[in-house]
């Protein structure tokens, strides 16, 4: 009885491990469909504020030209995607935020209206 | 249920003690008692010893700009009552002590001296007067919770020793340990004084991770709230920030979407489902059986990789927000989710079944580090702890949040107070935990995910209670102008670091780190 269960369990698969690491860094990371990378601008933005309005570790400054993320404050909690009221900002996909320098965090987009 | 009781406390009161109350039931339920200050002792001994109730919290409240007084506000939970009831008395700004409830409660003890530290209300009658959450170097008389304080100035540092407990004899010997500990893990103080190799004495010196969690909470509205308390304690970041989210919405009177508490049932699962592996990891670890910890590591990464595959964060991040929940779980999730814990729990039987069977193991956990209940009782130990010791207590069930009023479990029990019985307190909760999560799959309900929090009237007060892998966790609210008046949070490490005291009593040394680990306390929710 207790043999048969267990071919049983076998024949599905469970129990089976098979390889559980990934191949990254050899190849490209394999990042879960729900993953928040770094938040970026990819639409028009009317330097509204909103964004820099709801991020909770104040990353996000906006200047009539300029809108920058500081990746070194931001927490990746979506706050800012959610709050831009035209869509503009979206969590991205790019796990490799490593930069030399502190400076090398702060990402800056020109603003296009 | 709750009304008949909690009216007849207050009719119970010997005549003496209800002069100058004033009581009231709430909407809710929950009692409150307006108290003068000398009487607060009186009250809440003869609750603790007619009606066998427990300290939730003691804390205070700076209601000066208000045009009042300091409050402090005792509260108590008591069996078989799903509400808690609350004692208010005002202190006297002048005088600035009240009189101190610990010489009947030892359970008050910490609370009263992080009172004394943050408002400087000295409680009088205390035995120990000496500072707790503090840094040793802040200077005397700044009380940062109190109104007046600006955070945003630095403090000035005045160089300072902690008077430790001395324990002197022939052939007594001291061993500090920490703050740095040899693992990457979070820093405290532990001072040994040994007589041999058996521990005689454990003084516990915590708050190096102090950061003004509560202080910064009054300056953030309600929606930024979140985050911070999803970074209180990493690992139960999600159960913390549910506390708070529910304190907030039972402020503005919000009610909560359908799916969206049966998806904060199964997120608070899955939070437990992988700390509990690495607790029981640990602990297998530190009785050096290494293949063991590795099939429950294993186990957790599988789970962390779970969480990630369903919020996009392995430690639950993001998930919550005010009035529901971020995330869904679509059908995809939720296949992935079942597939997982179908093979979870099959590896996990195996787990199980090896340490089990192991001598070596057994041996080392086995009436190693007991809390008595007795002392498990007077402490107001929660969580798995307190349930090894014979308290048989959980929030889930006694005071039900989320959906877990709609799911039938268990909560195991054991007697003993030894690591072994915390570790099947543990092991047992796992198999519960994907009980519940099944269910919860099952019966997920179609709907919203959240609904926009509306207005929280100033001045009102919130609790919530969840109960966390560490046990009890609660988050206590009064507002304000859009932003929290005071928030008081109250993990569950708060109440059981005093009981590690207790339990490695006796002990030889090289036990304190299993001891340690299978209470498996957060050094950052505790000093806030
Ligand atoms: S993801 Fe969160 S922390 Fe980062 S920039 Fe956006 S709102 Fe701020
Ligand atoms: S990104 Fe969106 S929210 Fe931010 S300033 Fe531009 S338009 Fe406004």
């Amino acid at each position: 009885m207790k043999v048969t269960n267990l071919f049983r369990f076998y024949r599905l698969g469970v129990g089976k491990r098979g390889v559980v690491t990934t191949r990254y860094p050899n190849g490209p990371a394999e990042l879960p469909a729900a993953a928040q990378c770094a938040p970026e601008l990819t639409g028009k933005c009317d330097a509204c504020g909103h964004c820099a309005e709801a991020c909770p570790t104040k990353a996000i400054a906006v200047t009539t030209s300029k809108f920058t993320i500081d990746l070194g404050d931001c927490i990746y909690c979506g706050e800012c995607a959610r709050g831009c009221p035209k869509g503009s900002i979206v969590m991205g996909k790019n796990c490799e935020l490593s930069a030399r320098k502190r400076e090398g965090l702060e990402v800056s987009y020109d603003v296009r209206q | 249920m709750n009304r008949m009781i909690l009216s007849e406390l207050v009719e119970d009161l010997p005549p003496v003690l209800r002069t100058g109350i004033r009581w009231e039931l709430q909407d809710d339920g929950s009692l409150t008692i307006d108290v003068g200050e000398e009487a607060l002792p009186g009250i809440v001994d003869h609750i603790q010893k007619k009606y066998h109730s427990w300290l939730i919290s003691e804390h205070a409240l700076d209601l000066r700009p208000k045009g009042g007084e300091f409050q402090l506000i005792v509260l108590l939970g008591l069996p078989k009552v799903t509400v808690p009831v609350i004692i208010r008395a005002n202190v006297d700004i002048y005088a600035s002590s009240f009189h101190s409830l610990t010489p009947s409660v030892p359970a008050a003890n910490w609370f009263e001296r992080e009172i004394s530290d943050t408002f400087g209300l000295t409680p009088n009658g205390h035995p120990d007067q000496r500072p707790l959450v503090l840094y040793d170097d802040w200077p005397y008389g700044t009380y940062p919770l109190r109104k007046d304080f600006d955070p945003s100035r630095p403090v000035p540092r005045v160089p300072s020793e902690y008077p430790f407990r001395k324990v002197e004899g022939e052939g007594v010997f001291e061993i500090p340990v920490g703050p740095v500990h040899a693992g990457v893990i979070e820093p405290g103080h532990f001072r040994f004084s040994v007589a041999g190799e058996p521990i005689i004495n454990l003084e516990i010196r915590m708050g190096y991770t102090h950061r003004g969690v509560e202080k910064l909470s009054e300056s953030l509205p309600y929606h930024r709230g979140v985050p911070l308390a999803e970074r209180i304690s990493g690992d139960n970041g999600f159960t913390h920030a549910l506390a708070y989210c529910q304190a907030v919405e039972s402020l503005a009177g919000c009610a909560v979407p359908d799916r969206a508490l049966f998806i904060r049932t199964i997120l608070s699962e899955m939070e437990r489902l992988y700390c509990h592996m690495g607790d029981v990891g640990g602990i297998a670890l530190d009785t050096a059986f290494g293949t063991g910890a590795q099939m429950a590591y294993i186990l957790r990464e599988r789970l962390m990789q779970l969480n990630d595959q369903v919020t996009g964060s392995r430690f639950l991040r993001s998930a919550s927000c005010l009035g529901g929940v971020r995330c869904d779980i679509p059908v995809d999730s939720k296949k992935d989710i079942q597939r997982t814990l179908l093979q979870v729990k099959l590896d996990f039987d195996d787990f199980v079944t090896t340490i089990k069977n192991m001598p070596s193991f057994l041996d080392r956990v086995e009436t190693t580090g007991v809390l008595t209940l007795e002392n498990a009782r007077s402490l107001n130990v929660v969580g798995p702890v307190g349930r090894g010791s014979g308290i048989d207590r959980d929030v889930r069930r006694d005071h039900p949040y989320a959906a877990y009023d709609q799911i039938s479990f268990q909560v195991p029990v054991y007697r003993e107070g030894d690591v072994w019985a915390r570790t099947r307190v543990k092991i047992d909760e796992v198999y519960e935990s994907i009980g519940i999560i099944e269910q919860a799959l099952d019966k997920l309900p179609s709907g919203e995910l959240c609904v926009p929090l509306g207005e929280a009237p100033e001045g009102r007060t919130g609790l919530s209670l969840t109960e966390t892998h560490r046990g009890e966790c609660m988050h206590w609210l009064m507002a304000g102008k859009g932003q929290p008046y005071r928030h008081k949070v109250r993990d569950a490490s708060f109440l059981n670091w005093p009981a590690i005291e207790l339990a490695v009593l006796g002990n030889i040394v090289p036990d304190f780190p299993l001891v340690n680990k299978s209470f498996n306390l957060s050094y950052a929710g505790n000093d806030l």
